[in-house]
């Protein structure tokens, strides 16, 4: 009774039930990282229809040296998500907004996108300034991790099967044994409990450390990555990458 | 002359603040304050409560009574071409809708259990004439829109001054949104407020439009603005607060400013914002809670306002350690704070408003000392709601209601037909 002859699709890809069915057009914001990751995650499962990722690579050069290696990364996990990627390296001379806004614009001239997924957690700094743009550009901005009990939202992480390694370390507390490790529940306690003890922020807003996700549930393969880690200064760490490649899951 | 004395005998429970609940205990009231809270006491008239918990008043920190005749149809109109259909009536049939409008959403909101209001909004002396037939507490003003409304309100306060009982209504101002007038108009305001010792109600980042607004015309967050013109230090009341940064809610903190939050009106008008409650109780800052105006909010109601406060605080942060006591006090005594009365607790010398509810009710059961305080934060309506005594005086009781269905409100019907059509 309920099965129709011939392409059932057909019908309800006419008018109001076809932008239903095609979920709402946005882009997540991707660094690569476990928050906007999570966040791409949350559209997902929202129903959203992600249309792109979009990446801006920083130019400053600190950022240049350590982070240009990583952020290209975040095009292999494009590839594994299976999403089209908007890469945009940062001009650099300019703010960090200006770029933002020729993405943003990038992103809804091509893909016509209307709502924005950011993994923002505490920074207002970064909400206010995306919502800025977006006001500007008339564009939703939907940040689910917002002031999130970060905790729990750490615990969630690997409970909801995200594998993710620190790649960079700037705070007292926080040892060099967890760089280039995939974390697991252990290793998530240890760090809550060192951020009570140290007093930073134990899903890393303040810039503590830097995360690299090498497989979630969208990831249709798996990141493997080789590198060593290596010491700036005395509360510095880096990983560097040597080589990184996809793998069937 | 003699003094003036009742007595809530026998009352099966006292609400005494959000972490003390009596049970069985008498309240003395005199002149309209409480002197007495403890068994075996008597005098005056002298009421039996047996049946009923006392809760202090609540507070309705921040309302346009004058809206109330759009209940339920603003989702269906566009506003300009509303108000500007309204500019074709004559004064004389607006200000009797609003006289009429007011005084309806007073009523109900006394049926609410609202002991006192800070309503601020268009025509404030058809307002005032409705709050001086009710007998409500309240804080009444103009609202300033627009830069023209600035050269009425020096007129308006006086007007509210000279003809109002000092000890329960007394002026403020409001303000609609800052990015309507220019630094020199929002001076001229604050000059005006300091002038007659009037609190100003300043709502600020309600949406992302209005914080976009200001970001764009001044390079600033609104209240690094206010900050920067030297308004924060004048102590206003801030209202909504949903677009702020971080490093704003410090300079809120660093001025000991009162903030009024109203969430179902931010949610029904689908602002987007994210009024973070959890820091701002944390910064120790005085927040209240307010139902605003019927365009984004059909009810008066501050028990329901605590609930959709407590519910839309939790999802935000999923978290649930915003509770019960903490917006109980939101909306009792930290409302009496903003009014700068002594209220909102049933104790010696404060204010004798309080409200009766009805403790047989069975949306109340079980009831028990425990969970008394959630029950009436999650579970009570207005049903529940026996009598409501602002200053030692029954001002709604069941027979109000009788009164209310007599009330002819023919001119608002006929009003909207014209509008509606």
């Amino acid at each position: 009774m309920f099965f129709v002859s011939g392409n059932p699709m057909k019908n309800i890809t006419k008018g109001r039930a076809y932008r239903y069915y095609k979920g709402y057009p946005v882009c997540t914001l991707f660094s690569g990282g476990k928050d906007s990751t999570f966040a791409l995650h949350w559209a997902v499962l929202k129903g959203f229809d992600v249309k792109c990722l979009l990446t801006i690579k920083p130019q400053s050069s600190e950022s240049w040296m350590f982070h240009y290696p990583l952020i290209e990364l975040t095009r292999l996990q494009a590839k594994s998500i299976g999403i089209p990627h908007l890469y945009y390296t940062s001009s650099g001379t300019k703010e960090e907004v200006d770029d933002l806004y020729r993405g943003f614009r990038q992103a809804i001239k091509r893909y016509g996108i209307k709502g924005m997924v950011t993994g923002a957690l505490l920074s207002d700094y970064q909400r206010m300034n995306i919502n800025m743009i977006a006001e500007e550009l008339g564009l939703n901005i939907y940040s689910p991790l917002w002031r999130k009990r970060q905790d729990c939202y750490m615990r969630e992480l690997v409970r909801d099967g995200f594998s993710f390694m620190i790649i960079s370390i700037s705070v007292y507390g926080l040892p060099s044994k967890f760089l280039g490790k995939i974390l697991d529940n252990d290793d998530i306690e240890d760090i809550i409990m060192r951020a009570k003890i140290y007093g930073f922020n134990p899903a890393f807003e303040g810039g503590e450390a830097e995360t690299f996700v090498v497989d979630a549930p969208l990831f249709k393969k798996v990141i493997r990555i080789t590198g060593t880690p290596i010491q700036i200064n005395e509360y510095n760490w880096k990983y560097m990458v040597k080589d990184a490649w996809l793998e069937d899951k | 002359m003699a003094r003036r004395q009742i007595t809530l005998k026998n009352c099966m429970f006292i609400v005494k603040d959000s972490n003390t609940i009596l049970e069985d205990t008498d309240i003395l009231i005199e002149d309209g304050r409480i002197i007495d809270v403890q068994r075996g006491l008597g005098g005056g008239e002298e009421i039996d409560c047996k049946k009923y918990i006392v809760i202090p008043g609540l507070v309705n920190s921040h309302v346009h009574a004058y809206s109330w005749f759009l209940k339920g149809i603003s989702d269906s109109i566009k506003l300009e071409s509303f108000f500007r259909k309204i500019n074709e009536f004559s004064k004389e049939t607006l200000q009797r809708v609003i006289y009429l409008s007011s005084k309806i959403a007073i009523l109900e909101m006394l049926s609410n259990g609202i002991t006192a209001i800070m309503d601020t909004g268009i025509f404030p002396k058809e307002v005032l004439k409705a709050i001086k037939e009710t007998d409500i507490r309240a804080r009444i003003g103009p609202k300033v829109i627009k830069e023209e409304d600035i050269e009425y309100i020096e007129s308006e306060i006086i007007d509210i001054k000279n003809n109002s009982d000092q000890n329960k209504i007394s002026p403020i101002i409001g303000i609609e949104s800052i990015s309507q007038l220019s630094e020199q108009s929002i001076i001229e305001v604050f000059n005006i407020s300091e002038k007659y010792h009037v609190d100003i109600h300043l709502s600020v980042s309600k949406t992302r439009k209005e914080t976009f607004m200001i970001k764009k015309n001044t390079g600033l967050f609104p209240i690094e603005y206010l900050n920067k013109i030297d308004i924060l230090n004048k102590k206003p009341i801030m209202v909504h607060l949903g677009w702020i940064t971080s490093w704003e809610l410090n300079m809120i903190k660093n001025n000991g400013l009162s903030i009024i939050y109203c969430p179902t009106y931010v949610m029904k008008q689908a602002t987007g914002g994210f009024f973070p409650i959890l820091e701002a109780i944390k910064a120790g800052l005085n927040i209240a809670l307010g139902s605003d105006s019927v365009f984004g909010n059909d009810s008066f109601d501050i028990f329901h306002e605590m609930r959709m406060c407590v519910y839309l605080q939790r999802n935000n942060y999923w978290s649930t350690s915003f509770n019960g006591k903490d917006v109980f006090r939101m909306a009792t005594i930290n409302g009496y704070n903003i009014l700068h009365e002594r209220g909102g607790i049933i104790d010696h010398g404060y204010l004798a408003d309080v409200v009766l509810l009805n403790g047989s009710a069975p949306n109340l059961r079980p009831l028990n000392k425990y969970n008394l305080l959630n029950n009436i934060v999650y579970s009570v309506s207005s049903k529940n709601v026996f009598a409501t005594v602002i200053g030692g005086k029954i001002i709604y009781s069941d027979e109000l209601i009788e009164k209310f269905s007599k009330t002819d409100l023919s001119v608002i019907e006929d009003f909207l037909k014209n509008i509606l059509v």
